[in-house]
């Protein structure tokens, strides 16, 4: 079954706001950078700080999609506990990575920073959908 | 937005469950469920597939009367 009405119109919304944030995201970053309140470019670096925010925007996206039930390609339980299982085998795989990158007492980059909080929000989300749905 | 207890109550005379009346109507069990809970504000064309599903006109289903 295709996504009906209100998952289109939920769709709709939540990327536009993902879109809306993403370029306030941006703006400021050129405007911190321009006036040179945080050197971005060499601190962070470029690529690093692009690839950082379209993580944390995709992960508001997924997350928001999920708690409206609008995800997609979730037409069905099955499909929902593929998904769940395989976030949850990459949010275990990125926390053990993390975990021996700090034991090897190596720094903590905004990418990786990013990347954590983009697979633990979206498992998160996909625990509490399915505790919702066990509820109801 | 108000519940739509209207529509529930014509389900349940029908014995139907919100994923049968969804499925019969072609969206998700959620979407019954946020038009039930006045979450949702249906389109004329799902309201129309709801009533045909229901035995029941769109006065009867979804015509609220003014306070």
């Amino acid at each position: 079954m295709n996504m009906d009405e209100r998952q289109i119109q939920i769709r709709g919304r939540i990327f536009f706001h993902t879109m809306a944030g993403l370029i306030i995201v941006l703006l400021c970053a050129a405007f911190i950078q321009d006036f040179g309140i945080y050197d971005i470019v060499n601190k962070i670096g470029f690529s690093d700080f692009l690839i950082s925010i379209v993580m944390l925007a995709s992960a508001y996206a997924s997350c928001a999609l999920l708690f409206k039930d609008a995800y997609f390609g979730m037409h069905s339980q099955q499909q929902m506990t593929f998904f769940m299982i395989f976030f949850f085998i990459i949010t275990i795989i990125d926390d053990v990575l993390f975990v021996s990158d700090r034991l090897r007492g190596e720094t903590l980059t905004m990418i990786i920073a990013a990347s954590l909080v983009m697979v633990n929000a979206i498992s998160i989300s996909f625990l509490c959908m399915r505790r919702r749905q066990n509820r109801n | 937005m108000s519940k739509n207890l209207k529509v529930k109550a014509a389900r349940a005379a029908m014995d139907l469950t919100q994923q049968g009346l969804a499925d019969r109507v072609g969206v998700t069990r959620q979407t019954m469920n946020a038009i039930e809970k006045g979450d949702y504000n249906p389109s004329i064309r799902l309201c129309i597939a709801i009533c045909r599903v229901l035995h029941q006109t769109l006065n009867d289903l979804f015509w609220e009367e003014e306070e």
